[in-house]
């Protein structure tokens, strides 16, 4: 058996929703009184359990709001579990939204830098791979232009490019594919099958059932927060599709 | 005790390795800022200049005042100002002004308001230059006590940056802090004896400023090295690095008890 590389047990993650619409003073005051002016609970995600082995490759699905996107947050340690362990071995490529981190100020050039840094690359890792994470972004004659003149499909390479480029044991994709032409969809594929091949851990989030039973194996279905199934990519996305949750 | 001693183990490994992201960060923030000038860098010295000169031309003109080598007076008062107020505003906005980051990736928190703090005293240095520039076309003499120049910069900076610590912590949390912050800084003003001497107001006030205003332990020594040519006063020091010590301590003890939860906030 490869070693484990997360490992959840029991977790619950919650969010302070911060709602904004209070009915006058009385309303006001009494929220001040119960303590939620500034925080509402709301249960974001309920007691998951997950235990992923290295090279493994998991598909997350379940509707909007289900929690997904939290469960990768979680796994990628940018929230902590309110209940539960997390514990995680390895380094993580989070890729939760394409270009996180990216200064529209700033060339390519100077992101590339600033994004790998971010992701935890060394400068000389970043200064090493720089012309591989150029090339599969197809940015080359753009290098010196200030990143919010970029096409938003140039922007969505880049992010991809670099965080692959950036060889963590666990690659996270919250629905990478979603933007970019199919030509930049397969590349990404391609991308993510490589990594795979060559021991990378990858958590995968996609509202495309077919392009999660192409890249993963196995497969955990969300479900307002709390795991309806996991298991083999096939049954879980089928369930799912069953349930009628999926929209076919 | 031995957490503490790993904890602080953590934070230094910790620090070293984001140090290539900090210089990154800190060299952002100037180039955002001067880049798309014409003038570009230039700016950093011409616009405290340039603000010195017109405070200098309104104060000497329509007030006469009887401050000998007033450009000089001014700018060590407005300088310290800029430095702490400004600065501190920069760092209290960094943590809530990156939050769209901190929601996306796992760097610790804390690199933000040091970033900030670090562009502005680069800023900082950029006036320096300024102020030399005033120095010598005043034809301003000056003595050995220029050495403990760096000291007055020192607790001039820890203060700044407990300060701006502590506001940024708060304004997670609170958003008011932000709005506070800046009509305060605007009673700050007019509450330091920046160009006009002590000695002009009232005798309680006097007291009143120079005992609880920390501004006033530092542009009192600022002006000590520069103007009277004497080393700074050991009790003003003594203060001015205790009030800024206190500062940071209170600060990281508020970060370290948010740190967990600030995430649900920004």
């Amino acid at each position: 058996m490869e070693k484990i590389v997360v490992s959840i047990q029991d977790a619950s993650v919650r969010y302070n929703l911060a709602t904004q619409k209070r009915h006058g003073l009385k309303d006001y005051l009494q929220a001040l009184k119960r303590r939620e002016l500034l925080f509402q609970e709301f249960i974001a995600l309920k007691d998951i359990s997950l235990t992923v082995r290295q090279g493994e490759s998991w598909g997350i699905v379940g509707k909007n709001g289900s929690g997904k996107s939290t469960l990768l947050k979680l796994i990628t340690g940018i929230l902590r579990p309110y209940k539960g362990t997390v514990s995680v071995n390895g380094t993580v490529a989070p890729l939760l939204e394409l270009g996180a981190g990216f200064d529209g100020d700033l060339t390519g050039r100077e992101n590339i830098m600033m994004n790998g840094l971010i992701l935890g690359m060394t400068e000389k890792d970043i200064r090493a791979r720089f012309d591989e994470i150029v090339d599969f972004a197809e940015i080359e004659t753009f290098l010196d232009v200030p990143l919010k003149n970029y096409s938003s499909g140039m922007k969505s390479r880049l992010g991809f490019s670099i965080a692959t480029c950036a060889r963590a044991d666990i690659l996270i994709a919250d629905e990478v594919l979603a933007t970019g032409d199919k030509a930049f969809q397969l590349k990404c594929e391609e991308r993510m099958q490589e990594l795979l091949a060559g021991g990378t851990t990858l958590l995968f989030v996609s509202h495309s059932s077919a392009a999660v039973k192409r890249m993963c194996q196995k497969a955990l279905w969300l479900d307002a927060g709390e795991m309806r199934m996991t298991g083999d990519v096939g049954e879980v996305v089928q369930a799912y599709e069953g349930s009628g949750q999926s929209g076919k | 005790m031995n957490r503490i001693w790993t904890s602080v183990r953590l934070t230094v490994t910790n620090c070293i390795r984001y140090l290539p992201l900090l210089k990154n960060l800190i060299a952002r923030e100037l180039k955002k800022k001067y880049r798309s000038t014409m003038l570009g860098y230039a700016w950093c010295v011409l616009n405290p200049l340039f603000v010195m000169l017109i405070m200098t031309a309104v104060f000497s003109n329509m007030f006469r005042n009887s401050i000998a080598n007033f450009p000089v007076y001014l700018f060590c008062g407005r300088m310290i100002y800029s430095l702490a107020t400004g600065g501190a505003a920069g760092i209290l906005r960094s943590l809530r002004g990156n939050g769209s980051l901190m929601r996306k990736t796992r760097i610790p928190y804390y690199i933000f308001p040091v970033a900030s703090f670090c562009s502005a005293m680069v800023d900082f240095f950029f006036t320096l230059i300024a102020f030399a520039l005033v120095l010598l076309f005043t034809r301003t003499p000056l003595s050995i006590h220029v050495a403990a120049f760096p000291l007055v910069v020192l607790q001039v900076a820890i203060f700044t940056f407990g300060l701006g610590m502590l506001l940024a912590v708060c304004n997670v949390f609170i958003q008011d802090i932000s709005y506070l912050y800046n009509i305060f800084t605007v009673a700050w003003m007019y509450l330091t004896p920046m160009f006009y001497p002590l000695s002009s107001l009232s005798e309680p006030m006097q007291h009143l400023i120079s005992t609880f205003n920390p501004l006033y332990y530092y542009i009192a020594q600022m002006r000590g090295i520069f103007l009277d040519h004497v080393w700074p006063d050991r009790q003003l020091m003594l203060l001015g690095f205790s009030v800024g010590i206190a500062l940071v301590v209170v600060s990281l003890l508020a970060y370290s008890k948010a740190k967990n939860t600030l995430i649900l906030y920004v």
